[in-house]
């Protein structure tokens, strides 16, 4: 039998600038209230849950959650899993962008993915940046990771390919969604990668907004 | 802005999922797990609201629909079915003679283009899967009971059909919910394989 490596992809919970949609890249912005209760939620979840190592985006968010989710963890912090740096566009609401800025971003967004965001990151270096981490594992076990929806996104596209790159305002392409506090799991070995579940956030039913 | 959300749901266990037969298009019955999986989807999907209900004609997928949202109107219809294996369908691995052995192998080799005879490829699967998409309306809120292929085909479709090398693929267990949406310009892939309800001592649920 191939050695066999399950991985978790949890993303953060709420924060402040998630609620009022602001651009939150790799800014660090703490949990909220309710990013709080969600990750209390996920504790209550998965919380007796066994896992090799635990591992978490060094962003405050990111290492909340993990806390509140796994208290007696030794976490192992890791810069490689923050959220991509989108530049001069962090603390802006998406909506108040005006139009001629907003093309120069959705070159990012489509592609090509070298062109890197005014201060920040492209898609390429986020790829490469997860890529390295994913090298980093072990070959088989159980791991967890507390992370951020564009770095969870990248992970599973590692494997899915990104969109074909188009141009501003042309249909096309897809992507992921991730909630807050969300559950992914991959089942990888050396030749095939099984991606397990995207995107579960069930716990997140029981709670009141 | 136009938005359809579309719920897609594989079916319950079956006599050919638990004896490990190559199921396709042949039509199985659920098993008693299969119902006892449906009946655990119900209070799930009684929370939301469906603007139309669909499903595929074969038996395990129509009676999981009914079994997971009683009352509702379901719309069959074929073009949700299986994947097709043709000749290769309704035996086991250790049941293919020579000939099926080597028809199989064959196309296991290159299965986005080849079909075992009288079967379909996974392009035909993604083809057929694609021209069932193109009649939806363009928006509201959908549900449709289908196959564990039917997932794999729209992902498939959704990615551009780039990914036609299989060193990854996504699991679909029985009765998981796979959640998309539509835009006017873009797709959303939202979940797959959530199948939250089969949880043994699920305390957190509502």
């Amino acid at each position: 039998m191939e050695n066999m490596l399950e991985l978790w992809l949890v993303r953060h919970g709420e924060t402040d600038w998630n609620r009022r949609g602001l651009i939150q890249g790799d800014s660090d912005i703490p949990l909220n209230g309710l990013g709080i209760r969600q990750a209390q939620a996920l504790e209550k979840r998965i919380g007796d849950e066994v896992f090799d190592a635990v591992y978490a985006s060094d962003l405050l968010r990111a290492q909340k959650t993990a806390q509140i989710t796994f208290p007696e963890a030794d976490i192992i912090f890791d810069a490689r899993l923050r959220e991509i740096n989108l530049g001069d566009f962090e603390g802006r609401v998406w909506a108040d962008i005006p139009e001629g800025e907003r093309s120069q971003i959705a070159v990012w967004l489509m592609g090509p993915y070298d062109q890197k965001v005014p201060g920040g990151e492209s898609s390429d270096d986020l790829q490469v940046r997860v890529s390295s981490w994913l090298k980093s594992l072990p070959e088989k076990g159980r791991v967890i990771a507390f992370a951020h929806g564009g770095t969870i996104a990248a992970i599973l596209q590692v494997f899915t390919g990104r969109p074909q790159p188009r141009g501003w305002d042309e249909p096309g392409g897809w992507g992921f969604r991730l909630k807050n506090t969300s559950i992914s799991k991959l089942h990888m070995s050396e030749t095939f990668t099984s991606l397990e579940v995207v995107n579960d956030a069930v716990h997140l039913e029981m709670i009141e907004d | 802005m136009d938005t359809l959300e579309l719920w897609l749901i594989r079916h319950g266990e079956t006599t050919h999922n638990f004896e490990n037969r190559i199921q396709g298009q042949f039509d199985s019955e659920l098993t008693d797990l299969g119902v006892a999986q449906a009946k655990k989807l119900a209070p799930r999907l009684k929370r939301q609201s469906f603007d139309a209900v669909y499903s595929s004609d074969l038996k395990r997928a129509h009676n999981t629909a009914k079994l997971a949202l009683p009352g509702a109107t379901i719309m069959l219809d074929k073009r949700l079915r299986e994947i097709s294996f043709g000749v290769l369908e309704n035996k086991t691995q250790a049941e293919l003679n020579e000939a099926e052995k080597v028809t199989y192998e064959h196309v296991k080799a290159d299965r986005f283009n080849r079909a075992p005879p009288e079967g379909e490829s996974w392009f035909d699967h993604v083809k057929r899967t694609e021209s069932w998409l193109a009649e939806l309306p363009k928006r509201g809120r959908i549900a449709a009971f289908a196959h564990g292929g039917c997932v794999r085909a729209l992902v498939l479709s959704i990615l551009e059909h780039h990914p036609q090398n299989y060193e990854w693929n996504i699991q679909a267990q029985n009765t998981s919910i796979n959640k998309f949406v539509f835009k006017s310009k873009t797709k959303l892939i939202l979940s797959l394989n959530d199948a939250a309800h089969l949880e043994e001592g699920a305390t957190w649920r509502a």
